[in-house]
């Protein structure tokens, strides 16, 4: 068995899908190389860090967090998202910039990248730090919280393209150009900064 | 998502545009959007090709140099933060494995014959006055046991041709005066044990029972020589025989004396593979305990391996 045929989504002796397909890592330059993989890591750790503390910095600063923390009815009115966007349920719940499941997902994903430094610093220096490995349930299980914290990853990512997708060209538009054409109640259209 | 979508049917990124009366507006918006697609583009394949670019770089030690500067740059800081201060958790003897789990075959050498193994050690201060001088290490050749590879499955899948190992891709040039140590001397340095973990990164770790030479006693007992501005090596090189398996580890660290733990740790992580049979089972029961035989079977297996001197 090669080590890295632990790396797939199953269960028991059955396996649905082995990471990662070799076409990927074939255009990526990582077949079968552990020595480089790791030294991406180890490169790639800083810009995920510092993107992500200057991404907090900026939320607070601007404050920009008061759109994206969930309130206090979050989680109720994000279940009724989710049935809206299933067309299960005819009303949307009232939201501000963003709607509860946004914010619910917006704030779990800082919390999952904070969480992939901290199980990556456990398997990184697993005897300089570890006390901290031990913290966060021994060397495998931090690799393993490590390892599905970025499967985390990906499934937001395919969900965030589908909504993208979904709602359409204004949205997209607002998200990669900073702005959105919204109609006036007097029927004159007009651009609005986000 | 947006908060407030015109009416309209909605599409997939086609351009949902009801009518917007007020053509002014929407040739800046057009403008803009162009501009910002235009930047996002040309920053995603920017991005890309700075992958690919760092891909295309010299390599220093089989890694882009990029990363290897990254690597230096990660170790300098490590270095500061903690220092000699880490020490790997040792644990009770019952929490080891019985089978120490073997991970690969790459340089584990086909078996030895013990009485005519040598470590090659280079490098060392005052190598002239001990009596394991030689002016050439590389005169030494080892030999492989035909009898003992005809016992052992396990090795002959791994033996290729006539069961030489290929050594001409890292030929040094010129002789290299240095120590061939036997296993006696080996034998001669304390032998020290302990629980510690054995961590892989490709996803597995054992808690596993060591017993032997501690490399730093080694090293008290064989100290290298002094660089540039009398400077100790920055690293400890460890080659199997065959010179298929390499590991280093910072010379520091592998020194400091009052660091059991940790220098066991270091050289575990060091042997980890070269070195399996150190590692097999209870290690310290194949020394004390096993048969003659066996144990010169064991040995051979986990015996072989070179020290280089650090840069």
């Amino acid at each position: 068995m090669h080590a890295h045929e632990v790396y797939r989504i199953g269960i028991g002796s059955w396996t649905l899908f082995r990471l990662f397909p070799d076409a990927f890592n074939d255009k990526l330059g990582l077949t079968f190389s552990l020595a480089k993989g790791l030294s991406w890591h180890f490169f790639l750790m800083w810009l995920f860090g510092i993107n992500g503390l200057l991404y907090v910095l900026y939320t607070f600063i601007s404050g920009a967090w008061r759109d994206l923390l969930p309130g206090r009815h979050a989680l109720r009115d994000a279940w009724h998202v989710f049935l809206h966007d299933l067309h299960l349920r005819r009303e949307k719940p009232s939201q501000g910039k963003y709607n509860a499941a946004q914010q619910i997902a917006y704030t779990l994903i800082i919390l999952a990248g904070a969480g992939s430094i901290v199980t990556g610093l456990a398997i990184y220096k697993p005897t300089q730090l570890h006390w901290l490995t031990t913290l966060l349930g021994g060397y495998e299980f931090a690799r393993f919280l490590h390892f599905w914290l970025t499967m985390g990853y990906v499934v937001f990512f395919v969900i965030h393209v589908i909504q993208v997708a979904i709602a359409g060209w204004n949205n997209f538009r607002a998200m990669v150009a900073g702005f959105e054409l919204v109609q006036d109640v007097g029927g004159v259209s007009q651009e609005q900064q986000r | 998502m947006s908060r407030e979508e015109p009416d309209g049917p909605l599409s997939l990124f086609g351009g949902t545009s009801p009518e917007y009366p007020d053509d002014a507006v929407r040739v800046q918006a057009r403008r803009r959007t162009r501009r910002s697609f235009l930047a996002g583009g040309v920053g995603a394949a920017g991005l890309y090709g700075a992958w690919r670019w760092i891909l295309g770089r010299p390599e220093i030690g089989q890694v882009p140099a990029p990363l290897r500067h990254a690597l230096d740059f990660n170790a300098d800081i490590s270095h500061t933060v903690f220092g000699d201060r880490g020490l790997a958790p040792t644990f009770p003897l019952s929490r080891s494995v019985a089978a120490v789990r073997v991970n690969g075959v790459i340089g584990l050498d086909p078996a030895l014959r013990l009485d005519r193994w040598r470590l090659q050690v280079k490098n060392l201060a005052n190598a002239q006055s001990s009596p394991h001088y030689v002016a050439d290490v590389n005169t030494w050749k080892y030999a492989d046991d035909p009898s003992i590879m005809a016992q052992d499955d396990s090795l002959d899948t791994y033996v290729e041709g006539d069961g030489n190992p290929d050594r001409s891709n890292s030929q040094p040039n010129g002789p290299e005066p240095g120590l061939l140590l036997t296993m006696d001397a080996i034998r001669a340095l304390p032998h020290v044990e302990m629980v510690t973990q054995l961590k892989c990164i490709e996803g597995w770790s054992e808690d596993v029972h060591w017993g032997g030479a501690r490399l730093s006693d080694f090293i008290h007992a064989y100290p290298p020589a002094c660089g540039a501005h009398g400077r100790l090596p920055r690293y400890v090189g460890l080659e199997t025989p065959d010179r298929q398996y390499l590991r280093r580890a910072a010379h520091g660290r592998c020194h400091a004396p009052a660091d059991p733990a940790l220098l066991r740790n270091q050289w575990a992580a060091a042997l980890h593979r070269s070195w399996r049979a150190f590692a097999a089972g209870h290690a310290a029961q194949v020394w004390h305990q096993a048969s003659e035989a066996d144990r010169q079977h064991q040995l051979q297996r986990h015996a072989a391996t070179r020290l280089l001197g650090g840069e």
